[in-house]
């Protein structure tokens, strides 16, 4: 039961999340207290409770939670505190894993936004790029902030990353780890007075884990109605928190598999409806703001471009082809400025795939992928060879291959590569 | 009695096919020839703990997180390269990509590297990739590096060659501060001793 009680609080402590933002200087107020405009909170809690909701309600305990002043700490001693140091611990491995991207150009791009958003919080926040694929972010309570580049793969602008950064953000001030902590600890005890010699302990056990994993849905309501509000102070669009969870949506829903595996899916009840309530409650703060709202999307992709094509292999190294295609397809439809590099990852699954009709559809992939604006990485080459040679086109794979050779002259395989070209010659 | 003494028999018969063949821990004793899948023969110059899981064997010296050569002893259709361990299994990493006999060295190479990608290692490079081969058998070899997500970075090499289009592949993995080096020497010596019956 301890390890139990450990696993459900480090659950509670490290939530994957996305949202919204944005910043509040221009309002010149503190942050939390422009969220907990009456009229942005009212509307957002109105809009979003349902009946089913009542068990995630905030019980007064947590209602009276108030939130973090910039540099607040737990008391000592308290069991805030014991859940900072251990997030603390949590932070101090994370620091030194080899997950860590350590690109400074990314690092000062992605910590300079957050601490536009966080405000006077900004010493208080540390920002970590993480190399995994997969839709994610995580807020510790301490302040540690975890966005994986699976994340940044699948933001389409400056202003939906600001809406993830945001979000997270909200869960920090409004403190919903130690929320969660206190909230689980009651179930626990309940669980256990509940249950006590009466036979039904698995049942329980099962709907006890259920309602531990991740926050709650009022955290995360919370947590998206604080994103949105930063999101509009900082001048951005508030319709990038709508479109980012509805386009997340339409790609996870695709994989059954991934949707059970997933941090994201475990942390995050999407729904259309959630999109929907929160595309509505855009437009009312988009109505408010004092100037036209910006999406920041050139920049973002000046920033992503050059690092993407790794990303995507990360992701297609996980073998989850559909949801990947999934991915490329709403990439392609969004006017992406590089569909050469898209339509070649495309091809990538279904040459890896190599299922019945999937090695045509590779070869189309990369003949559109050669034809299409931007470029494709030189790779495209020694796939399309090595495809062409399991169609049994031995002088056209050793073509494709002696391209690739010529497009990258220090290949770190390339005697492999001339070895299988002087094979393929040979036959 | 008679009948009892059968089936103790029997059952003895049983273990000692099962230590033989299923996978159990055992020890490779230094200076004594080690033949794989009557395939291929190694000279071993140290001590090894050995163990077995399927199609995949691996030995260590100081256990396995600090050196480790794992030998695919001719992967087939649908065979994974690396072995899941219990911790890979309660991270939820139970579906490894595959390897497929029409594969060349270079697809192997790839899958290996798509292997590692998917058991969480990052920053994964490989260099030195190039032909190789046993006796008359194809193959190649290359040299990898990643880092763990503890943070450990750790070095590799790693040798493959097909058999009847199966694939053998032996890769050599240990940390890069002192035990990559540390038995380097004896692991060349073996990789140089590998002949095929």
């Amino acid at each position: 039961m301890r390890h139990f009680f450990a696993g459900a609080v480090v659950l509670a402590l490290l939530q994957g999340c996305a949202a919204e933002t944005e910043r509040r200087e221009d309002r010149g107020k503190p942050v939390i207290q422009a969220y907990e405009d009456p009229l942005v909170r009212s509307r957002l809690i109105e809009k979003t409770e349902s009946p089913d909701d009542e068990e995630d309600a905030p019980t007064e305990e947590q209602a009276r939670l108030d939130s973090l002043e910039p540099g607040d700490k737990p008391q000592g001693g308290s069991d805030e505190d014991g859940l900072w140091m251990k997030m603390a611990r949590w932070e101090e491995d994370l620091s030194t894993s080899g997950e860590v991207v350590e690109d400074p150009e990314l690092l000062a791009y992605v910590r300079g936004l957050a601490c536009r958003l966080a405000g006077p919080h900004c010493p208080h926040i540390r920002v970590y790029v993480i190399s995994r694929p997969g839709f994610n972010a995580r807020m510790a309570p301490n302040g540690a902030m975890e966005i994986w580049t699976g994340g940044l793969l699948r933001l389409r602008s400056e202003a939906e990353l600001a809406a993830m950064i945001g979000h997270e953000l909200g869960h920090y001030l409004r403190r919903h780890a130690i929320q969660r902590l206190r909230s689980t600890r009651t179930k626990i005890a309940s669980f256990l007075e509940g249950h006590a010699g009466t036979g039904t302990a698995r049942a329980g056990y099962r709907d006890l884990l259920g309602s531990l994993s991740g926050f709650s849905r009022s955290n995360e309501r919370e947590a998206d109605g604080y994103g949105l509000q930063v999101l509009a102070e900082a001048g951005y669009e508030p319709k990038a928190v709508s479109e980012l969870w509805r386009r997340v949506h339409a790609e996870f829903k695709t994989v059954e598999v991934y949707r059970n595996r997933s941090a994201f899916y475990a942390t995050h009840p999407l729904s259309e409806e959630r999109a929907e309530i929160l595309a509505e409650l855009a437009e009312d703060v988009r109505a408010k703001m004092a100037a036209e709202p910006v999406s920041g999307r050139d920049a973002y992709l000046a920033m992503i471009r050059p690092r993407r094509a790794g990303y995507l292999r990360d992701e297609l190294d996980q073998r989850q082809f559909e949801q990947a295609e999934a991915l490329l397809d709403g990439l392609l439809a969004d006017d992406d400025p590089n569909p050469a590099e898209l339509h070649y990852f495309k091809g990538e699954i279904h040459r890896l795939r190599d299922d019945a009709g999937d090695p045509r559809k590779a070869l189309r992939s990369y003949d559109t992928a050669m034809a299409a604006a931007g470029e494709a990485p030189p790779e495209l080459h020694r796939s399309r060879g090595l495809l062409l040679r399991r169609m049994g086109k031995g002088s056209a794979a050793a073509a494709a291959l002696a391209a690739y050779l010529e497009a990258v002259p220090d290949a770190p395989d390339r005697a492999l590569v001339a070895d299988l070209i002087a094979s393929l010659e040979g036959q | 009695m008679r009948a009892f003494a059968a089936r103790l028999g029997c059952l003895a018969l049983g273990l000692l096919w099962l230590a033989g063949c299923g996978g159990g821990p055992g020890l490779i004793e230094a200076g004594a020839p080690v033949v794989l899948s009557s395939t291929l023969k190694l000279d071993p110059q140290i001590a090894w703990s050995r163990s077995r899981s399927g199609w995949i064997e691996t030995w260590t010296v100081d256990g396995d997180a600090l050196n480790r050569l794992e030998f695919v002893k001719g992967a087939s259709n649908g065979d994974a390269l690396i072995a899941l361990d219990l911790e890979d299994r309660e991270n939820g990493r139970s579906e490894l990509p595959v390897f497929d006999r029409g594969m060349t060295g270079l697809e192997v190479h790839d899958l290996y590297v798509a292997t590692l990608s998917q058991l969480g290692y990052s920053r994964i490079a490989t260099r030195d990739v190039a032909p190789w081969q046993l006796g008359r058998r194809p193959g190649f070899r290359f040299a990898f590096s990643h880092v763990a997500e503890d943070g450990l970075e750790r070095e590799g090499l790693a040798l493959g060659f097909f058999d009847d289009g199966e694939l053998w592949l032996v890769t050599y993995t240990a940390p890069k501060v002192h035990y990559f080096q540390k038995y380097r020497p004896q692991v060349e010596a073996l990789l140089s001793s590998m002949t095929l019956l």
